[in-house]
């Protein structure tokens, strides 16, 4: 770790047990300067080892009486009447949720552009983009608002905004940690991730929250391990998979000199490399964007007013009729992205392109899926970029959903395949943006992957103390 | 004139699977709960929830499909089907499309006068919420107490020819889901749903008129004649029938339409990613086997066969678990017993004076031992028929705890043998009707029932009437020779 030990929580913790530390010393929390934060409460929580940590959620996680807007003008007003079973996990254990933060529509966009409040501003810099869709619990936790957040990750939505913002983000093997609260956009690649400032604080949020829950039909009931604690782990005998045919992928002069020199120090540390051969990997993005916008129109299909959420009302002659309330009201509350994906997701589904698109799409990510795995009977975790580039301006490419879905190259395999990754800050590029480094585990590899990004963390020169926008004097 | 054409009338059959909770959800099933009391986040479909499959509901499912010998998908597979309407709350229903949980199977009931239907499939499904449009409102009115509930959809082969069939075969096959306790089968709670195919042979490998929501035995009998003859008179005036979706109007007493094929929806079925695949294990399938009874028909055979019933009095005896249970138990308590024709015995009484007593139609408040005893009196002669039936009302209605012998005892019941009491009774009746006497001694011989029962009223019912006939009888006749 290259920052004091009193800014991660799993430091604090240890000086606190040590009683170096009481929890006055903690450095306070700082305002959000990012327009990240669109709901606050101030309830204390119950005690437990994450009591003294403020942490904030995704507006698409559920919290009892929170709003749980998914930062959509059609869930304006909609407060959940229950809580996500991440969240009780966590508040059982002492967690204290006081944020809810911005996010694309209905996690729909890879730079926290598409929200109803407005854009989301990076803490490193702020004309750029924090990522999306969890970019303003990335903004929180970078800008020190928060010491870790929960977000979600379909197609790495958690992972990138890690990476533009210098943080940890954790995607979990799908299933592991239970979707029952988290507002569903593609039900089939969804999981409940976490942003954190180093990857032991990031596993210790993990560990909380993972585990079988009865209420998610598709939650794994395997046990779930230890996570390596924050002392430093051993790299002999680790073997690292690198995926050529992804690499192969255009990636900015920055991010190719932080991935080299991730993997010398990978070399230095002991570890041994293997090349793995994901040859479908490149058309993960494809894959990605029929398979999740079909999943999307069919699980944003019941936001139609008539229960919850905002309602609009053109009266018609002679009464007022179903189909023109829910036309009015989806048209109003939903936008731009959003609608490109519904219509995309209904066509993709339509009799006559069901075969060509959805079925075919279907397959590929089976035999994708077989592929990744494949590659895990030769390695312990698989390693590459998180983001071809680095945070990009914001205004750039709300409207340009070629170059936004560019974004998520290096991120979308894993979350086709249900396979935890995690990504860790591996350096800064020329204009000092941070630049992600991404492992990818076996399923239900959480505990080999917190192990090697552990040591890594320990060896790579992430960025200068004052740099980091949470330390910052 | 030519005959007309041969129908085919295939049923899509909705059952309400007596779990008394929602399929993926805790939230109870009932009827006429006040409007959205029975709802979660769950079976609104508030964002975030997820549905979980209920258990029980799939063990049911698998219990139909075991009585009615279908062959079961070892994985099957939940999907969505999509369609926006008020009372749909996630504007997609749960249902299973490419992978049921069964495949073929079939209800045959011709050895009992029915006929045979295969099925092409069975699956689980949840049922939608109820629209209500009230007179002169401005708004539709949703209650959601029904979304969710749990459904099994039985989908037929077009085995059936007319409307009566179709009525009598459903009426069997909600009889075998009733037997095993998949349904209850209360129609007016809307316990089954039917969707009925007509077509017409000649015309197309499909129907071409689907009926949608046929609610009672009779509707559906009625729709589909009705239809019947709509397509057969179509055909005779030349006319090539197209293929339609139509409802019925049962105050008109006809179908009416409501789309054409060509605005047959686009429902984009997909695999419920939700839920993952429904795997049934051995032990489930095995248990869902063994969990179904005799089935009325196979039942009706045997009794009729086995016991001598005639088919009425095993066909009664039969399409009611209760009743049937009661009464074989009663039967073989008898014949253990060495009581000739224990299985009529039995049921002359059961299904006659027994159930008619009975609170509640149910056999619960006479237990079988107390009706064996009574019979047993009564094959013996020690008690009269009129007698049987004064017992069993005063067990019955006044709820008198005695057992019958004892009850039988106290009151003087036993019957009046062939003696000097039963001859004094007699003389005495003979003296005080000397008219009545001369009447028959004339030859009007049918006044010798009234004779008869001034001696029943006299004995209270305890002589053995054809005991009495017989003395009567023999005491006129030797009147007659001093005549």
């Amino acid at each position: 770790m290259n920052f004091p030990d009193r800014h991660t929580m799993a430091g604090a913790l240890q000086l606190m047990r040590e009683g170096r530390l009481d929890p006055a010393g903690l450095p306070p929390t700082r305002p959000d300067t990012c327009g990240a934060v669109i709901f606050t409460d101030d309830t204390p929580g119950l005690p437990g080892h994450l009591q003294h940590f403020p942490a904030a959620l995704k507006a698409n996680i559920a919290r009892q009486g929170w709003p749980t807007t998914c930062s959509s003008a059609l869930l304006a007003g909609y407060r959940s009447p229950f809580t996500a079973s991440a969240v009780r996990r966590l508040e059982a254990a002492g967690a204290r949720f006081v944020l809810s933060t911005a996010m694309d529509e209905f996690g729909m966009g890879s730079s926290c552009e598409y929200a109803v409040t407005g854009p989301v501003a990076n803490p490193w810099a702020k004309g750029r983009t924090p990522g999306g869709s969890s970019g303003g619990a990335a903004a929180v936790v970078a800008g020190g608002t928060a010491w870790y957040a929960l977000g979600s990750d379909t197609g790495g939505s958690v992972r990138l905004p890690a990476a533009y913002c210098g943080l940890v983000g954790f995607k979990p093997t799908w299933g592991r940690v239970s979707r029952l609260g988290l507002v569903a956009f593609a039900s089939s690649l969804d999981t409940v991730g976490v942003l954190a400032r180093c990857v032991a604080d990031a596993a210790l949020v993990m560990q909380a929250m993972a585990g079988h829950d009865p209420g998610d039909a598709t939650s794994l009931s395997s046990p779930v391990p230890s996570f390596p604690g924050p002392a430093p782990v051993r790299g002999k005998g680790l073997r690292v998979g690198i995926p050529r045919d992804l690499l192969e992928c255009d990636m900015a002069p920055g991010v190719r000199r932080c991935w080299e020199a991730a993997r010398q120090e990978m070399l230095a540390a002991g570890l041994e490399f293997r090349e793995v051969r994901w040859p479908l990997a490149a058309q993960g993005v494809t894959m990605y964007q029929i398979l999740a916008a079909a999943e999307a129109a069919s699980n944003l299909a019941r936001f139609d007013g008539s229960f919850y959420g905002r309602r609009v009302e053109e009266p018609v002659p002679g009464g007022l009729a179903f189909q023109d309330s829910l036309q009015a009201t989806r048209t109003a509350g939903f936008g731009p992205e959003v609608k490109r994906r519904i219509l995309w997701g209904a066509h993709v589904l339509a009799e006559g392109y069901r075969e060509d698109l959805y079925l075919r799409a279907r397959a590929l990510r089976h035999n994708l899926g077989r592929q990744m795995l494949a590659g895990f009977e030769q390695v312990d975790v698989v390693a590459l970029p998180t983001a071809p580039e680095t945070a990009f301006p914001l205004g750039q490419r709300p409207d340009d959903p070629v170059a936004m879905h560019g974004s998520d190259v290096f991120t979308v395999p894993a979350s086709l395949a249900g396979l935890p990754a995690l990504s860790l800050p591996a350096g800064v590029d020329e204009a000092g943006l941070p630049v992600g480094l991404q492992l990818v585990g076996p399923p239900l590899g959480e505990d080999v992957l917190v192990r090697v990004a552990g040591l890594l963390e320990a060896r790579i020169q992430f960025s200068a103390e004052q740099e980091v926008p949470w330390c910052r004097p | 004139m030519v005959s007309p054409l041969k129908a085919t009338v295939g049923l899509e059959i909705h059952v309400r699977l007596a779990t008394g909770r929602k399929l993926f959800c805790a939230c109870p099933v009932r009827f006429q709960a006040p409007p959205n009391t029975l709802v979660c986040p769950v079976c609104l479909g508030l964002p975030g929830s997820l549905p979980v499959p209920d258990h029980g509901a799939v063990r049911l499912a698998l219990r139909a499909g075991a009585a009615l010998g279908a062959r079961l998908n070892p994985v099957s597979e939940f999907a969505r089907k999509h369609y926006f309407y008020p009372d749909l709350p996630r504007n997609f229903q749960i249902t299973q499309y490419d992978h049921p949980l069964f495949r073929w199977g079939e209800l045959d009931t011709r050895a009992t006068g029915g006929c045979r239907v295969r099925l092409q499939r069975l699956h689980l499904e949840e049922d939608a919420g109820r629209s209500v449009d009230p007179a002169g409102g401005e708004h539709t009115l949703v209650d959601a107490n029904r979304a969710g509930a749990p459904l099994l959809e039985i989908v037929t082969e077009p085995d059936l020819g007319d409307g009566r069939q179709s009525r009598r075969w459903l009426q069997s096959l909600l009889l075998v889901l009733q037997h095993c306790g998949v349904c209850e089968g209360n129609m007016a709670e809307g316990d089954l749903r039917c969707d009925a195919n007509v077509g017409l042979v000649g015309h197309g490998p499909g129907a071409l008129t689907e009926i949608k929501n046929l609610n009672s035995f009779r509707h559906v009998a009625q729709a589909v004649d009705r239809e019947i003859q709509r397509l057969q008179g179509m055909v005779e005036k030349g006319e090539t029938p197209a293929v339609t979706t139509r409802g019925w109007d049962a105050a008109r007493r006809d179908t009416v339409f409501q789309r054409s094929k060509e605005e047959t929806r686009d429902y984009r079925y997909f695999p419920e990613p939700d839920i993952p695949p429904l795997q049934v294990a051995e032990d489930w399938w095995q248990a869902a086997r063994e969990g179904v009874p005799e089935l009325p028909h196979a039942r009706q055979l045997r009794l009729q066969q086995s016991w001598g019933l005639t088919s009425q009095e095993a066909w009664a005896l039969s399409r009611s678990l209760d009743w049937a249970g009661y009464w074989e138990e009663v039967a073989r308590s008898l014949d253990d017993r060495g009581i000739r024709e224990a299985g009529r015995l039995a049921a002359t009484w059961v299904l006659g004076p027994v159930s008619a007593l009975a609170p509640k139609g149910s056999p619960a408040s006479l237990a079988p031992e107390v009706l064996v005893e009574l019979l047993e009196l009564l094959a013996g002669r020690d008690i009269t028929a009129e007698v049987a039936r004064q017992v069993l009302g005063r067990r019955l209605e006044q709820g008198d705890p005695r057992p019958p012998r004892t009850m039988v005892r106290d009151e003087g019941w036993l019957s009046l043998r062939a003696g000097p009491e039963l001859e004094a009774v007699i003389d005495g009746v003979l003296e005080r009707h000397p008219a009545i006497v001369r009447d028959y001694l004339e030859g009007r011989v049918q006044v010798l029932e009234y004779l008869l029962g001034q001696v029943m009223k006299l004995t209270r019912g305890r002589a053995q009437p054809s005991m009495v006939r017989q003395m009567l009888g023999d005491k006129l006749a030797g009147l007659r020779g001093n005549f």
